[in-house]
């Protein structure tokens, strides 16, 4: 309750007084703040949201200087809360050297942002989009820390096409920070009724390359990755017959993929864009029970599927307002969760999937406050049953509210 | 009499018209460079690119410095005109670079008079301004 009293004070204060960016010699700070409060009429998702929550916020302020003409150096602590992860703790979110060499390639090393997508990049940054929430089936923010940022190099570049338009690339290879207090990891250990002991990201590598189309305002963008993450877990398996058996379990999602394709359309006040992301991968979990019951190899398939079209007009400097349709399914060969009730993974087939009808209204207050309101349709719980118990609703409301300080 | 009163509401009409549209009394628009810089023209979609981060050096390599009103008539007309997206579309893309880090804001000045005092002390720097500020400091890019 007190770290949201400080938070709330700092974002009244920063907001009713003016924030500006700060210049110490060649560096630049900047920074921001945000607070949210989720609201559901059935379904807990992200935060206790059934009873409304607060447990919604982020933090982050930047340093950046040029070094020389070509070398950069940044780096952005940033602090967030979101029900049972992140807790305000302080973290890196990103801090790397960046060389220019040319337009067409430059270097970058450290901690940095993943590019994927259109949007991945600033899903922590509310100032940059009109919704409180992004859509969901494609930015999980429960599993951020699972796409947020790179540890490891990349090359970009921008290469100008002429009458064909701009093209920019980001190709990248590294690890990401995983937690066992994280969202992947909670996840994990709500399906396995047990505790997450570790959880590691091999190796993540890939590439983004976004067109700038001869079309004025059309940007088409295309994302591969691949991808290792490991796990080992004390479980409690259900062997049937009501027995539960404690195990040492490991979990191996090997070298998946995921792919994503997305369109950005803006002109003027309006802005339309609709994206697809498709993984495929296996997952392999070797169960060791106690002796005499003997141990168990599971392989079974990992491919969710997520896209969503939105729209957003800006009506005045101080209003917009927007609109998005967007559609997760745990299992891309099994939209009706049939299967996975049948199998056992599900409890309920509209577990399989969520489709989230959105309604936001963005009112700028002035150029560094905004306050967004939000309103979700929502059918099914398949991201809503990764962040919470059930039982579940299958029709449900979640109504939101953020205000965010930017200097 | 009935003259008068048409005279009165024509003028008044024309009066609130010209306060109420600042750009209709704004001057010509000129995009403005240190001397330092290698060109003495620029298609507008270079400068489009310039200031949507697309190009960030010059032909010899130097670094662009990007230079950027903070608000006003100029930088909406600049801003729509010019680069061809809205000031908070603009504002927005930066806003993006600072917080991802990837790559270097431009710097915000306050005034058009700031704005030819930040392009004429940096070098590489590309600004823009309304004709009627004076800007003999600063090199004028012709635009194609």
């Amino acid at each position: 309750m007190r770290k949201i009293m400080i938070m709330l004070a700092m974002v009244f204060l920063l907001g009713t007084t003016g924030a500006h960016a700060f210049e110490l010699g060649n560096v630049e700070i900047h920074g921001f703040a945000s607070q949210g409060y989720l609201k559901s009429d059935h379904n807990d998702y992200l935060v206790p949201s059934e009873e409304g929550s607060f447990e919604f916020n982020e933090a982050a302020i930047n340093f950046a200087a040029p070094l020389t003409d070509r070398l950069r150096f940044g780096l952005q602590l940033n602090s967030l809360d979101l029900g049972e992860i992140g807790n305000n703790d302080v973290e890196l979110d990103w801090a790397f050297l960046d060389y220019e060499w040319k337009e067409c390639l430059g270097l970058k090393a450290g901690k940095f942002k993943a590019p994927f997508g259109l949007y991945n990049e600033i899903q922590d940054y509310d100032m940059l989009y009109t919704w409180v929430l992004l859509p969901q089936s494609v930015y999980n923010k429960y599993s951020r820390e699972s796409a947020i940022s790179v540890q490891g190099g990349g090359i970009y570049g921008k290469k100008p096409l002429g009458a064909a338009g701009n093209l920019r690339y980001d190709l990248f290879a590294g690890t990401m920070d995983m937690d066992t207090d994280g969202g992947v990891a909670k996840q994990t250990a709500r399906e396995t009724r047990g505790d997450v002991d570790s959880i590691t990201m091999n190796y993540t590598a890939g590439g983004r390359v976004n067109w700038e189309t001869p079309l004025d305002g059309l940007l088409l963008s295309a994302t591969a990755y691949q991808w290792d993450i490991e796990y080992d877990i004390d479980a409690q398996i259900d062997v049937g017959g009501g027995t539960i058996l404690p195990a040492n379990m490991n979990t191996e999602l090997s070298d998946a993929r995921s792919y994503m394709l997305g369109a950005q359309y803006s002109f003027g006040n309006f802005t339309a864009a609709a994206e697809y992301l498709t993984y495929d991968g296996d997952i392999e979990t070797d169960i060791d029970f106690p002796d005499p019951v003997p141990d168990v190899t599971r392989i079974q398939d990992y491919q969710p599927e997520g896209y969503y079209g939105m729209i957003s007009y800006r009506f005045t400097d101080w209003f917009e307002a927007g609109t998005y349709y967007s559609v997760f399914y745990s299992d891309k060969d099994d939209h009706g969760g049939d299967d996975q009730v049948q199998d056992g993974r599900l409890d309920e087939d509209f577990q399989a999937w969520q489709k989230d009808l959105a309604l936001t209204a963005r009112f700028d207050i002035n150029e560094y406050w905004l306050v967004k309101l939000e309103m979700h349709f929502m059918d099914g719980v398949a991201l809503a049953s990764q962040t919470s118990e059930g039982p579940y609703e299958e029709d449900w409301i979640l109504y939101g509210i953020k205000t965010t300080v930017t200097f | 009499m009935r003259t008068t009163k048409t005279r009165l509401i024509l003028w008044g009409t024309l009066l609130a018209w010209l306060l109420a549209c600042p750009a209709v009394w704004a001057g010509e628009m000129v995009v403005v460079a240190n001397s330092s810089v290698p060109v003495d023209s620029l298609h507008r979609a270079t400068v489009a690119d310039i200031y949507l981060g697309n190009k960030t050096r010059w032909d010899n390599g130097d670094a662009i410095h990007v230079v950027m009103l903070k608000g006003g008539a100029t930088h909406e007309r600049f801003a729509q005109d010019t680069v061809g997206t809205t000031p908070v579309k603009l504002k927005n893309y930066w806003k993006k670079v600072v917080f991802t880090g990837t790559g270097t804001p431009p710097k915000i000045v306050r005034s058009e008079g700031d704005m030819v005092k930040a392009v004429a002390n940096t070098s590489g720097a590309i600004g823009y301004v309304d004709s009627s500020t004076a800007h003999g400091d600063v090199k004028v890019i012709g635009i194609r």
